[in-house]
This record gives structure tokens, C-alpha cells and sequence, in this order.
């Protein structure tokens, strides 16, 4: 064999799996490239022979965005090119954080051949999901782009507070992605609970309707996580600068999502191999 | 003077939960059977199966350890403990040195990838730099002798084609502590012959070995010491030709 001597860096990357889930955490933001690669096989594999490939994505969303706009701006008696962006924008947004929570109850079952045959850090596979995601919302972001160009809006992006509110946003969606997939491999029946609990989350938060209507009761924002996390995201893109109470929610939403999921992360870490 | 052990096992017992839905009957069932380990109820009512209790090992540098056993001994479950992949529900394992376990030789390779790529996919899964698997990479390609079909999606290869390359990467890191399902079986003749050799040079190389297997000839002569598993329990460790008579007959 002529390259049987590992060098010092192979070593330190081969002894992946220490009993300290904080250093595995930090082991696997150092392993990027894996679960970044894991991502793209994903998407690929999703759309294989595919013409347009993952750009359905982003037709789906143009459809959506275009035939809802239509009657919603009539219903609520908001102008097309105000209500086209709003929606754009708050779906892609609500799409990431779904689609992630719910793919997550399944990331550790979905990996079991991995999970059982190589000493990774499970984290990687909660980051698979999340890049995986993250890849699906710059498809869609093609859309909000073109939407934004066809409407004059995009002089109104703050760039700063948008990039902010993304990455809040995306901070949310891994910890919280994290929680639901340690749930999600001890427990199979979470992720219908999860799948249910989005449907009915989609009407509740404002992706649909207004959130500065004044009809709303407010219980439907202040207690609703969701909101927060849209919004933090959203309202630059539309030139609006959120309120200090929707940047401290938002704040300790993604700190606590974060906790949470490292706590779970932390519990049951011994358990999933046997449960999966 | 005998120097630190590389691998050191101290009372490790594994559980392996059973959830299925039908744990009553499949408990019943199960208590009259011959294989396997030993079933047990635990606190919650969840039953689990022991499937290793209270092993203690250690190795140290050269030693060749086969692990022997009848089916549902507990053979694969200790290789997946040293692996790092179980964690013991009991005891204490202590590894100085790297793992390499070879389980499941077409591992994470993805069907629609080349070989040439998945060589690449193979390697990130071990934690194997950049840099180091563009320099093993020629290495890979030779060994598994698949010519131009290397540039070729793997779902276009036979089952051999596959196990050829799965070998020749699985291979191609030498470890401190070698883990090894069964000697993988693969290819023609002629590859078994370069695949015996090349498996010979990585145990060589690796400071442990510990070889779960069926196969009496390839213990004796690869192997120094045995660890005879009978119910999840060590029936026998130590040197081959120390082993009393009657515990494992195949070996006598």
C-alpha cells in the first residue's frame, strides 16, 4: 500500500466521535464539506433526468405566488404589486422553516445505514437537512428576485437587517430541527404531529394575510413563534425595519431553539443509534 | 514489560431496546429460543435484549484478535461497541488510536456518482481530507482494476465491479485499530488472491486487529489470540493455543 501513513490531520479528522456533544458540535461545523456534500446529493437525487431540475421549485413557488396574488389582493383589498412581494417572501421564508422541521424527524431514520456504520457526529446529519433546505430557499429566492425586479421593489431592501433576519431565522430552524430530530427518531409518531401542526401553522401565521392588519387579535402574533421568525426575515426585503419587540423575540426564539435542541441533542445522543 | 493497551474493554454491557409493538408476545416467543442474547425487562416495562454483558478485553500492540461465536453471540454488536457506534449501556471502553471498521464494504456510495466521484464521497464519510484522498485516489483507481469504467455511473456496474471498488477504498487507509466483519468476500478468484494480499499488508500495518469471523483456517493463521463469545458473554479470551478443550470446538 504505498500511502499507509496518515498524517496528523487525518487523525484528528478520524476521531470524530467524542463524549462530549459540545465538541461534537464544534467537530462538525469543522466537517462542512460533508454535510454541504450531503445536501447537494440530496437535491440532485431528488431531481435526477429532471429538465428543469430543482428550478420546479422555484416554478412552483412563481405559480403559487401569482395565481394566490390574484384573488388575495382582491379579497383582502390590498394592491398586486404590494401583496405579490409580501407573499413571495413569506412563503419562501415559511417553506424553509417547514420543510426543514419536518424533514428533521426523519434525519437520524433516514441515515440509519449511516448512522450504524460510520462514527460521524449526528449533528451532521441534523446540518444535512438544514444546507439541503437552505439550497431549496435559493431556488425559490430566483422568484422573490424576479418578483421584486417586475415590481420596483427591490430599492427598498435593507440589506443589512434582511441578512440578519435570515440568519436569525435560519439559527431558529436548527435548533429547532435538531429538537425534532432527536423526537423524531425516538418517537415515529412525532412527525405527523409535526406535519399537522405546520398545516394549521401556515393559516395562523401571516403568509397568507397581513400581519399589520388590525382585525387580528393579537394573540395569533405575540404567542406564535412563527411569527416572529418570519417577520424578523420578511419585513426588510420589504423595506420595513421590524419592531425591538419582533428583534427580541425573534433573538430569544433563536437562542432558545438553540438550547433546546443542543439539550435534546445532548439526552438522547446514546439512545438514537439503538432506536433508528 | 507490556506497555499501555491500545484497546481496553471494562465490564461493557450493550441493551438493545426492542420497541416493536408486539413486545408481549414477541417476548414470549422469544424466551424459548436458543439464539441470541439474553432478553430483559427493564423498569419501564421496555424490553431489551443483552446482547453483550460485562466484557473485558484489552489489547495491546500486535495483538490479532479473532472473535468467534456462534450466530447472535454478540460478535457484530462488540465490533460496532469498538467501532465508537454503540455506546455501552454499562462499563468503559478506552480506544487510543484510530478506528478503522469495515462493516458494509458499498457504504454511502451513491449509485448515480462515477466511481472516480464516489472515491471522493468515500472518503469524506472517513473523515479523510482533501488533500490526503487526491493522493490516495490513483492508488484506489489501480487497485480496483475497473480501467474506464471508473468514469462510469455506478448504477452501470456489476455487483462485483462494486465490491471491487468498495474494497479498494475501504482498503486504502491503514488504522491504528483495524475492526473487521467477516473477510469480505469479493470478486473473482483472481481479485480474492490481490484482495488476501492487500488485507494481509493492512493488518500488518495495523497495530490491532480484531476479526469477527467464521472462517477456523483464517483465525489460525492470521490470528493470535481469540475471544470465544457464547450468549454475550466472554467464554474464553486469550492466546489460540491456550484454549482449554471443549469451549469452542472448531477450534480445538
Amino acid at each position: 500500500m504505498s500511502n499507509a501513513k496518515l498524517s496528523g490531520d487525518v487523525r484528528r479528522f478520524m476521531r470524530l466521535t467524542p463524549r462530549n456533544p459540545f465538541v461534537e458540535l464544534l467537530n462538525t461545523l469543522g466537517l462542512w464539506r460533508l454535510w454541504m456534500a450531503m445536501g447537494v446529493t440530496d437535491i440532485q437525487q431528488r431531481y435526477r433526468n429532471s429538465v428543469l431540475g430543482p428550478l420546479w421549485l422555484a416554478s412552483g413557488l412563481g405559480l403559487t405566488v401569482v395565481g394566490l396574488s390574484l384573488l388575495y389582493s382582491q379579497i383582502l383589498r390590498v394592491p398586486f404589486q404590494d401583496f405579490a412581494p409580501y407573499l413571495a417572501a413569506g412563503l419562501m421564508f415559511w417553506t424553509f422553516i417547514a420543510s426543514t422541521g419536518t424533514e428533521g424527524c426523519h434525519a437520524y431514520a433516514g441515515a440509519e445505514g449511516l448512522i450504524k456504520s460510520l462514527q460521524v457526529p449526528y449533528f451532521v446529519y441534523v446540518f444535512r437537512v438544514v444546507f439541503r433546505n437552505v439550497i431549496v430557499m435559493a431556488h425559490n429566492l430566483i422568484v422573490v428576485a424576479i418578483v421584486w425586479v417586475v415590481f420596483g421593489k427591490y430599492m427598498l431592501v435593507k440589506p443589512v437587517e434582511a441578512a440578519f433576519g435570515i440568519a436569525l431565522m435560519i439559527i431558529f430552524t436548527t435548533g429547532m430541527t435538531t429538537l425534532f430530530a432527536a423526537i423524531g427518531a425516538l418517537f415515529r409518531d412525532f412527525m405527523q404531529i409535526v406535519v399537522q401542526v405546520f398545516q394549521i401553522a401556515i393559516f395562523i401565521t401571516p403568509v397568507f394575510w397581513l400581519s399589520n392588519t388590525a382585525s387580528v387579535r393579537s394573540e395569533f402574533l405575540h404567542f406564535n413563534p412563527f411569527y416572529y421568525m418570519l417577520e424578523v426575515a420578511r419585513a426588510p426585503l420589504l423595506g420595513v425595519v421590524p419592531s425591538p419587540h419582533v428583534y427580541m423575540g425573534a433573538i430569544a426564539l433563536a437562542l432558545g431553539s438553540l438550547v433546546a435542541g443542543f439539550v435534546a441533542y445532548s439526552v438522547s445522543r446514546k439512545s438514537i443509534v439503538f432506536y433508528i | 514489560m507490556k506497555s499501555e493497551p491500545i484497546l481496553s474493554l471494562r465490564g461493557v454491557t450493550v441493551d438493545l431496546p426492542v420497541q416493536e409493538a408486539r413486545v408481549r408476545s414477541l417476548r414470549k416467543a422469544a424466551l424459548n429460543v436458543a439464539v441470541g442474547g439474553v432478553l430483559m425487562r427493564s423498569k419501564q416495562d421496555q424490553v431489551s435484549v443483552r446482547a453483550l454483558t460485562q466484557v473485558s478485553l484489552d489489547a495491546f500492540q500486535g495483538d490479532r484478535i479473532a472473535l468467534v461465536g456462534s450466530n447472535g453471540a454478540g460478535k457484530s454488536t462488540l465490533l460496532r461497541v469498538l467501532a465508537g457506534i454503540y455506546p455501552p449501556s454499562q462499563g468503559v471502553m478506552n480506544v487510543n488510536g484510530v478506528v478503522n471498521a469495515v462493516f458494509d464494504s458499498s457504504l454511502g456510495l451513491d449509485m448515480n456518482l462515477t466511481g472516480y466521484d464516489n472515491i471522493a464521497v468515500a472518503c469524506r464519510y472517513r473523515g479523510i481530507d482533501r488533500a490526503t484522498m487526491e493522493r490516495l485516489r490513483p492508488d484506489i483507481v489501480e487497485f480496483s482494476g475497473l480501467g474506464g469504467f471508473i468514469h462510469l455511473p455506478m448504477r452501470t456496474y456489476s455487483l462485483g465491479m462494486m465490491a471491487r471498488l468498495a474494497f479498494a477504498i475501504t482498503t486504502s487507509v491503514a488504522p491504528d485499530i483495524l475492526v473487521m466483519d467477516e473477510w469480505l468476500a469479493t470478486g473473482d478468484a483472481d481479485f480474492m488472491e490481490q484482495a488476501q494480499a492487500r488485507l494481509r499488508e493492512l493488518v500488518d500495518q495495523a497495530r490491532v486487529l480484531v476479526l469477527a469471523t467464521h472462517s477456523m483456517p483464517l483465525v489460525r493463521t492470521l490470528c493470535n489470540k481469540v475471544v470465544v463469545l457464547n450468549h454475550g458473554r466472554v467464554a474464553y479470551f486469550g492466546p489460540i493455543e491456550d484454549l482449554p478443550p471443549g469451549i469452542y470446538p472448531a477450534l480445538d
